[in-house]
């Protein structure tokens, strides 16, 4: 499955360069940037975006997965050892949902 | 952008220094640094007390000797720390004025000073204000308007607690921050701006920033008129003054040697000697040895020593070379050879220091360093530059122009086992969002805590401890159903906001970070903001006092000449003689009583003086009256002048 997302919001082509994406990064910035009167969410949407696309891994990680590779953004439970790691430390070994 | 509004206002960029502050306002298509009430174009970052008055900038540095309990300095190096770190009490046992904690469990710093026969005590971001408060004031004698809002900088590296700190200060001082921006981001600007790069060729500079107590390195890319920082690196603890006090513990040591006495308990002793240690480092930046001399420095004892500049960087070479480990990190993190910086921009006083010059260099394999911009002025330079940006204020080229900053500091929060889940990487662009979903680990669990960590350590207890919040009353369900999605958000200030949201119930929590880190409330900064006002009312009342004594000084002159300049046809010398000896009774007045007068007694004086002259024939008086008031214009130039106090 080939997603286009992030390409589209760079307003580029899922084949452009390295120069080329840098190159559109940074027009777009100067439109969406809260500084030249952009919209704050609008602009961290193109960074987030930039910043995936700039890295040829993240990059190759996206083409093959689309948002799903998008690396640590899923992570659905805390790394957590059994309850009674935690029985033993008491608070302060506990992590954040304990 | 704002539209201006009915009176004419300016933003202006302030560089609040460890040791000196610069400001620069951006005015009719150019940045101008702005001098101080002295002349000079940077004002020592210094506040002091004395008996009668408060006293800033360069009027407070140059009594410090005199003064060193009650003189106030590097604020910056307390501003967002909690009283325990480790910086904190190593500085402590440097300062001659007293550091306390405030007691409470967030162990604020208070600086501890007398007053007026009161301790009083203060926050640094208190004194930081009242630094602000002077540029402000300094900018103002300049540009003839108030000036409400203003960009300040900070050090790169700076974490969240010391940004929020200095935007605080800013808002006790009564400016409005437009923008906190990074002092490496902010010097680029001006050479940038010096370079006037349109060229469509991207260029990678590099900007070395170590001033007088804090220590960055950027790396940034610049494009057309987009200035990209790449990444950043530093130490916020490293600077001129450090190299200062080792100076001062080779001549201490050196004294202890000579003379089998201790200086160091010696507060004015200690205070003379460091003045003419931080001369001694400035001349060895030009000349390859100095004579350091304090007369009768301790016990009577004067000191002297030659110091070479060799021994001055061996001295220091630990710290040399500890400067050079950021640079490193900083290309690594920016994924650049050193061959792809075009340039390096040496910026802050400590880069006049021909090693650490030598050092980059031979980094560089021998590159020469950019010094076209001036390391002292091109931070306030930069902000000047950003604050006109911001506020729509600049011409078309400063308005073109758009700055991508990053956050220095990795953030995240705790998950189980005491380790850090980062949300948020070092060197992201800002401003930057980014969200991430967690969930219980407990059957029925229904709150979660959930505490925020900065630093790159793997587990939290080796990074910084922002805040903590609890997400409430999430519907009880067996461990691991529920999503909690974690949302931080880091806005153009690089000022961290972190939320959490239950997926389900669409319960939200939100904490601004640093709540409880040692951060001031909005009640504390209104107090302040107060107290600010009411010296400021404090000032205006000794400014006053001022005033009317210079006034007072300037009428007797004027008398007196009035009294020389009539003969003897129009005056009698028994009434010469009396109007004389009424003069020098009033002169007597104000050297003695006078240095304890305020503005009522002056002007009494004066009316007094006024009195003694009216009861005199017409003839007299009109004749002492036109010399007294001949050149008005005179006479208003010269309390024009003391109107400048």
């Amino acid at each position: 499955m080939l997603e286009y997302r992030l390409y589209d919001l760079l307003e580029v082509n899922p084949k452009a360069s390295q120069e080329e994406i840098k190159r559109a990064y940074r027009r777009l910035a100067l439109k969406l940037h809260p500084d030249r009167g952009g919209d704050a969410k609008a602009f961290q949407e193109l960074s987030n975006a930039y910043e995936v696309l700039s890295n040829p891994e993240r990059r190759a990680l996206y083409d093959r997965m689309g948002d799903e590779g998008m690396g640590e953004a899923v992570s659905p439970q805390p790394r957590s050892p059994t309850h009674d790691i935690f029985d033993i430390l008491g608070d302060q070994g506990a992590g954040p949902f304990a | 952008m704002q539209p201006a509004s009915e009176e004419k206002s300016y933003a202006v960029g302030i560089d609040l220094g460890t040791t000196y502050s610069c400001v620069g306002v951006y005015k009719d298509g150019e940045v101008q640094i702005i001098a101080n009430d002295q002349g000079n174009r940077t004002t020592p970052s210094y506040v002091a007390w004395t008996e009668q008055e408060r006293l800033l900038g360069d009027a407070a540095k140059n009594q410090v000797a005199s003064n060193p309990t009650n003189t106030v300095f590097d604020a910056k190096r307390l501003i967002g720390r909690r009283f325990d770190d480790p910086i904190v009490q190593a500085d402590l046992k440097l300062w001659p004025f007293k550091v306390v904690s405030d007691g409470t469990k967030d162990d604020k710093p208070l600086i501890e000073i007398f007053y007026q026969g009161v301790a009083k005590k203060f926050h640094p971001e208190e004194i930081s204000s009242m630094i602000l408060t002077k540029m402000k004031q300094t900018a103002e004698a300049y540009l003839g308007h108030r000036v409400r809002e203003a960009v300040i900088t900070v050090p790169a590296y700076f974490n969240d607690a010391q940004r929020q700190a200095t935007k605080d200060a800013g808002e006790i001082a009564g400016l409005r921050v437009l923008r906190i921006v990074n002092e490496p981001t902010a010097a680029a600007i001006a050479y940038g701006l010096d370079k006037s790069t349109s060229a469509q060729k991207e260029t990678h500079i590099l900007v070395f920033d170590m001033g007088g107590g804090t220590f960055d390195v950027s790396v940034l890319a610049i494009q057309e008129s987009v200035f990209e920082v790449k990444a950043t690196a530093g130490d916020p603890h490293l600077g001129g003054e450090d190299f200062d006090n080792r100076i001062l513990s080779h001549c201490i040591a050196d004294f202890r040697r000579k003379y089998q006495s201790d200086p160091t308990r010696n507060q004015r002793a200690v205070r003379r000697l460091r003045t003419q240690c931080e001369r001694a480092k400035r001349l060895l930046s030009t000349q390859t040895s100095v004579t350091i001399e304090v007369d009768s420095l301790h016990e009577g004892n004067d000191f002297s020593i030659r110091l070479s500049r060799a021994k001055f960087e061996e001295l220091c070479l630990d710290y040399f070379k500890k400067a050079m480990e950021p640079v490193e990190q900083c290309l690594k993190d920016s994924n650049l050879p050193q061959k792809a910086i075009s340039d390096i921009v040496m910026v802050g006083g400590s880069t006049r220091i021909p090693k650490v010059q030598e050092l980059i260099k031979a980094f560089f394999h021998g590159k020469e360093l950019c010094k076209s911009i001036n390391p002292d002025e091109a931070v306030a330079y930069g902000a000047a530059v950003q604050a006109a940006i911001v506020s729509g204020h600049g011409s078309e080229e400063v308005q073109n122009m758009l700055l991508l900053d990053v956050a220095p500091l990795s953030l995240g929060i705790e998950t189980a086992g005491g380790m850090m889940q980062v949300l948020i990487e070092r060197n992201s662009t800002v401003s930057t969002s980014k969200s991430q979903d967690f969930t219980t680990f407990e059957d029925y669990q229904d709150h979660v805590d959930i505490s925020v960590y900065e630093g790159e350590r793997a587990m939290v207890k080796d990074n910084n401890f922002l805040g903590k919040f609890t997400l409430k009353d999430i519907p009880k369900s067996l461990r691991g159903v529920p999503k909690i999605q974690v949302t931080f958000t880091i806005d153009t200030n690089g000022i961290l906001q972190v939320s959490a949201e239950d997926a389900k119930s669409n319960k939200k929590s939100e904490i601004q970070i640093a709540n409880e880190k040692g951060r001031l409330t909005q009640n504390d900064i209104q107090k302040m903001l107060q107290e600010a006002e009411k010296y400021k009312g404090e000032d205006e009342i000794s400014k006053g006092d001022m005033l009317a004594k210079e006034e007072l000084k300037v009428y007797f002159q004027r008398f007196d000449k009035g009294i020389q300049d009539l003969d003897a046809s129009k005056l009698q010398e028994q009434d010469r003689e009396r109007l004389e000896k009424k003069l020098a009774d009033a002169y007597h007045w104000l050297e003695h009583d006078g240095l304890k007068a305020g503005k009522p007694e002056f002007e009494a004086k004066q009316k007094e003086l006024q009195a003694v002259m009216n009861t005199e024939t017409w003839t007299f008086a009109g004749h002492l009256h036109s010399a007294l008031y001949r050149n008005d214009w005179e006479w208003r130039a010269a309390l024009l002048v003391c109107r400048e106090f």
